[in-house]
């Protein structure tokens, strides 16, 4: 193994098959208009070409006709890496039937495994054909005589085309798609780990005090994002003897503040509650 | 960004209390975001913010399947703890 692939040879230099040796020296011979639409003509021949070969391709792989044990463990491997960055609610539900799965995972018929494992791989090929294919369209509009668009270049972008359609493309694809959502599940992750979250014990509540709380919440809410907003919030914290830092966000404050005074309520006896309202509306409602 | 307050309730708790908290705390507090266990009592996560039009509904789910009433969102689903007992439930909130 030498880290890099051997040098070409005489011998791996053939000729191609579509479009042709021929068919490019004809390219050659024509001008204007009629240039730009051999060179169409002769890309239609040959995608038809691949995508017959394509079809009768994806049916062998369907009907397990085409299965390797090297492509069936590969590709198993990348779609456990897809559902392992599955969104953590997905991940969460699946969490919670953990044990059922457990249970029934020995009983799992391989070959629906497999064959949902190929019909993911044949959409990521045919997801990958869809993207060249609408470079080559692309490219043929943005130059209807041929100039600069030839057909060696369009023999390229069907190269292109026809490797789209290979397993190796489907892998690579597959793992990129599950590269792309755990970066996601990373970033997700993060804004989670920034959010704070505030504890407090509950209880039902009397109905007349979870009204006057309700009223007493709403306002601190209400309190704008300005600097005698925050300066208010910061004097009903202190009236409720909660410490906020000066660089609490408006939003944090008033979140502060609100779990504070559904704390004061929290697991007194509904009866006692009316009475610790009044003491809370008392100290706090004068500097609203 | 968003501030949540998680309200943790008795894990002797039944449904019905534990839906007439979450009405409760959603006009306290704001909306119901996610339910869970934390440490042996039912956790209900509020985000701090307006009162929801229409109020969340936590219901259990029967053989595994959560009962989602047309014309409803899930909101989440897991174990919460029903009269002591770990229960898979799903809470929604009607559109």
């Amino acid at each position: 193994m030498n880290g890099r692939p051997d040098p070409i040879t005489p011998a791996d230099i053939k000729n191609p098959v579509c479009p042709s040796s021929e068919q490019k020296a004809e390219f050659e011979t024509k001008e204007g208009v009629d240039r730009g639409v051999y060179r169409d003509d002769i890309i239609d021949i040959c995608m038809d070409a691949y995508d017959r070969k394509f079809n009768k391709f994806t049916a062998e792989l369907s009907s397990g006709s085409v299965t390797t044990n090297l492509v069936g463990d590969v590709a198993s491997g990348t779609l456990t890496t897809v559902a392992g960055v599955a969104s953590p609610k997905a991940a969460k539900r699946l969490s919670v039937i953990a044990g059922a799965i457990l249970g029934i995972q020995g009983a799992v018929n391989n070959d629906v495994y497999a064959n949902k494992t190929m019909s993911a791989l044949v959409s990521a090929m045919q997801v990958k054909r869809l993207e060249v294919l609408t470079a080559i369209v692309e490219a043929e509009k943005a130059d209807p005589q041929g100039s600069s668009y030839t057909l060696n270049r369009a023999a390229i972008d069907l190269r292109k085309y026809e490797d789209a359609g290979t397993l190796f493309t489907g892998i690579s694809e597959l793992n990129k798609a599950a590269s792309n959502a755990a970066t996601k599940a990373a970033s997700d992750l993060a804004t989670a780990q920034r959010t704070p979250s505030l504890s407090v014990n509950v209880a039902l509540r009397n109905d007349d005090a979870n009204e006057r709380l309700a009223q007493m919440t709403a306002k601190v809410r209400a309190i704008p994002d300005t600097v005698p907003g925050r300066a208010k919030l910061d004097a009903i914290a202190q009236k409720l003897n909660l410490k906020t830092d000066a660089g609490d966000a408006t939003k944090l404050k008033a979140a502060y503040i609100i779990a504070e005074l559904v704390r004061e309520i929290g697991l007194l006896d509904v009866s006692d509650q009316p009475a610790k309202m009044d003491d809370l509306e008392t100290k706090v409602n004068p500097l609203f | 960004m968003t501030v949540e307050i998680v309200a943790k309730v008795a894990a002797s708790a039944s449904l019905d209390v534990i839906n007439g908290i979450v009405v409760q705390n959603e006009n306290t507090i704001g909306p119901l975001t996610q339910i869970g266990i934390d440490k042996g009592l039912t956790a209900l996560t509020f985000a701090v913010d307006d009162p929801p039009a229409q109020h969340a509904v936590i219901s259990k789910d029967i053989d595994g399947t959560p009962t989602i009433p047309d014309g409803s969102t899930v909101i989440d689903t897991d174990l919460i703890l029903l009269i002591g007992l770990p229960t898979l439930c799903t809470a929604v909130r009607p559109n």
